[in-house]
């Protein structure tokens, strides 16, 4: 956490670590954004797809694990298998046309993209819920309600967690890519590096992607370990 | 003394619970065929059966899990409200073979779960948890903060027991529920339920597909076949005169040997003799069909003597496994006769102090009828 911040803060940080690997270049630094503004815009991007994708997923979800949505189960769970062949890149590319240029469109296709990882987690929690213990659950006088809350979710829970946590990682390389859509973030220095043939670009924002990837690894084993 | 035993006869008591032409059909399937059945108050009531004659079926239908295709249920007991699906759940315990707790949640969290769906405040709770635990034996302290997965088969079933029993409900549901253990923890399991509905009388319906834990358990016995009942009566009942072939078939040629666990050692146990072991003899003097227990200073036997081919002889009684509690059944009672070559079993009550025996010639008597 400390040397991310170390990193994205400093520009001094990142030309010396940058001139170690690669010490012919000439530039390190992107010529009119800094590390630090491409990186908290791929982050809030991230976080907010993340934030959109879980909600509407577990939503959608618990719905259709219920009797009243089964009918829609089937269906979800195709579509979702469907969706997961796409490569994040089509996924941003096909956006463009569709959606058009900036952050909008791009954190749309993230949303859009990352929901199955979570719904398909969902279902699965939901589905691999111990019938005994529902059955107990129903038996004893619970609502419907209480049922869902008590009985299940907390038993699908780690399920859940997983796929946020694949949500996250995903939108979190899919998020460089919205660069070549308009949306701001690492995806920026990324591109450049590519266009201008500059490596040293490249890994400067390969290693903030990098490093934010651990950092939500970390995040997740931590509330695992809690409870 | 009295050795006939006595059941209570079902028209003793009011009714709680009736199905009046009760179908349930899956599709083409039928599960339950027009079952008339009256549920006794404060009796034990088994559904038995070969699988799929429906006795689930009929549980499930009690508490609103199974709607019935036809027929009627009434509920007779003010306590039930028939209305209202989620209440009357509340107001029935329900127990089952994979007990089903919430493994998220400890024994604590589990066991109140019903009183705290009904709003009890939490000192009532807590209380209530602490004499539940105690009254399965499960030592409150060491088993409250206790997850499922550290529980073992018996432990489970005991805490699902105390679970079903949270709210102190009039009605007990349960199905198959000592299924799922191994033959001697299900004995234990079933001596408990027998220690526990002696002090409770709840009204329980039992589902189970094992005869001989049947026969023991039920004051009212509902045999069923294909989704009908075939006899209803009590076991004594039936096991003296079955019906038709097929409960003959069903209660097995050890009938006579199943009329056995019938009886418990409390009904049929004599005056014991007892004091320090150089009375034996004196004590005894011919006779041959009694024993004399020599006790310690809680009142526990610790050796038995009697009179064999004209000799004393004496056995050692080391473990639980020599004596029998009161409500055992006189078929265990034959089996330590017979495990310690003793005329007599000694009978102990809960703290294990002596307070009977029963004579082999006593269960000779009882089994000739």
């Amino acid at each position: 956490m400390s040397v991310l911040t170390l990193y994205v803060v400093s520009e001094q940080v990142q030309q010396s670590v940058l001139s170690l690997l690669y010490p012919s270049v000439t530039q390190y630094t992107h010529s009119r954004r800094t590390v630090l503004e491409m990186t908290k815009a791929h982050i809030l991007l991230t976080l907010a797809a993340t934030a959109l994708s879980s909600v509407v997923g577990i939503t959608i979800g618990m719905l259709t694990t219920r009797r009243a949505g089964s009918e829609f189960l089937e269906p979800v769970l195709k579509l979702n298998a469907f969706i997961q062949t796409f490569p994040p890149s089509a996924v941003i590319i096909l956006a463009f046309p569709v959606l058009g240029f900036g952050w909008k469109p791009a954190l749309l296709a993230l949303f859009l993209y990352s929901l199955f990882p979570v719904l398909g987690n969902t279902i699965v929690g939901f589905q691999s819920v111990d019938p005994g213990v529902k059955d107990a659950a129903k038996g004893m006088g619970m609502t419907a309600m209480q049922q869902l809350m008590i009985a299940e979710f907390p038993q699908a829970l780690p399920m859940i967690v997983t796929g946020i946590r694949h949500s996250y990682i995903l939108n979190l390389g899919t998020a460089a890519i919205a660069s070549v859509i308009g949306g701001d973030g690492l995806g920026t220095i990324i591109i450049s590096g590519l266009t201008l043939r500059n490596s040293a670009l490249v890994l400067s924002g390969t290693i903030v992607i990098s490093l934010l990837a651990l950092i939500g690894e970390q995040l997740t084993t931590l509330i695992r370990s809690k409870r | 003394m009295n050795t006939t035993q006595r059941h209570p006869v079902i028209t003793e008591t009011h009714t709680v619970l009736r199905t009046d032409r009760l179908s349930v059909l899956y599709g083409d399937t039928v599960a339950l065929n027009e079952c008339s059945i009256e549920i006794p108050a404060q009796r034990v009531t088994v559904l038995i059966g070969p699988s799929g004659c429906g006795k689930s079926t009929t549980l499930r239908c009690f508490n609103g899990l199974v709607k019935p295709t036809s027929g009627t249920i009434h509920y007779e007991d003010a306590s039930l409200r028939g209305d209202n699906e989620t209440l009357l759940r509340r107001s029935m315990g329900y127990a089952i073979q994979s007990v089903g707790l919430m493994p998220h949640m400890t024994v604590e969290e589990n066991v109140d779960l019903v009183p705290r769906l009904l709003g009890w405040d939490s000192s009532e709770r807590d209380s209530r948890v602490t004499a539940l635990l105690q009254l399965v034996r499960l030592d409150p302290d060491t088993y409250r903060k206790k997850y499922p997965s550290q529980l073992s088969g018996g432990e489970a079933q005991r805490v699902g027991v105390a679970r079903a029993l949270g709210a102190d409900p009039p009605v007990l549901l349960m199905d198959e529920p000592f299924g799922a253990v191994d033959p001697l923890t299900r004995e234990e399991l079933q001596d408990e339920f027998i220690r526990i509905q002696r002090r409770l009388k709840k009204t329980v319906i039992f589902v189970t597909h094992d005869l001989d834990e049947a026969v023991r358990l039920a004051d009212y016995l509902v045999i069923m076949k294909d989704g009908e009942i075939v006899q209803a009566q009590t076991p004594e009942t039936i096991l003296v005169a079955p019906a038709n072939e097929f409960v003959e078939r069903f209660l097995g040629p050890d009938r006579a040997l199943k009329r056995l666990t019938l009886f418990t050692a409390d009904r049929c146990m004599d005056e014991p003799l007892y004091g320090d072991s150089d009375d034996a003899e004196a004590q005894l003097g011919a006779c041959s069909d009694r024993c004399f227990w020599q006790v310690d200073s809680n009142g526990s036997p610790i050796r038995g003597f009697s009179i064999s081919q004209g000799v004393l002889i004496g056995r050692a009684i080391t473990d639980e496994s020599h004596t029998v509690q009161t409500y055992a059944s006189v078929k265990e009672c034959m089996s330590v006769i017979l495990n310690l070559g003793l005329p007599a079993v000694a009978v102990v009550d809960e703290s294990g102090r002596l307070c009977g025996e029963v004579r082999f010639e006593t269960i000779q008597r009882i089994s000739n009828g």
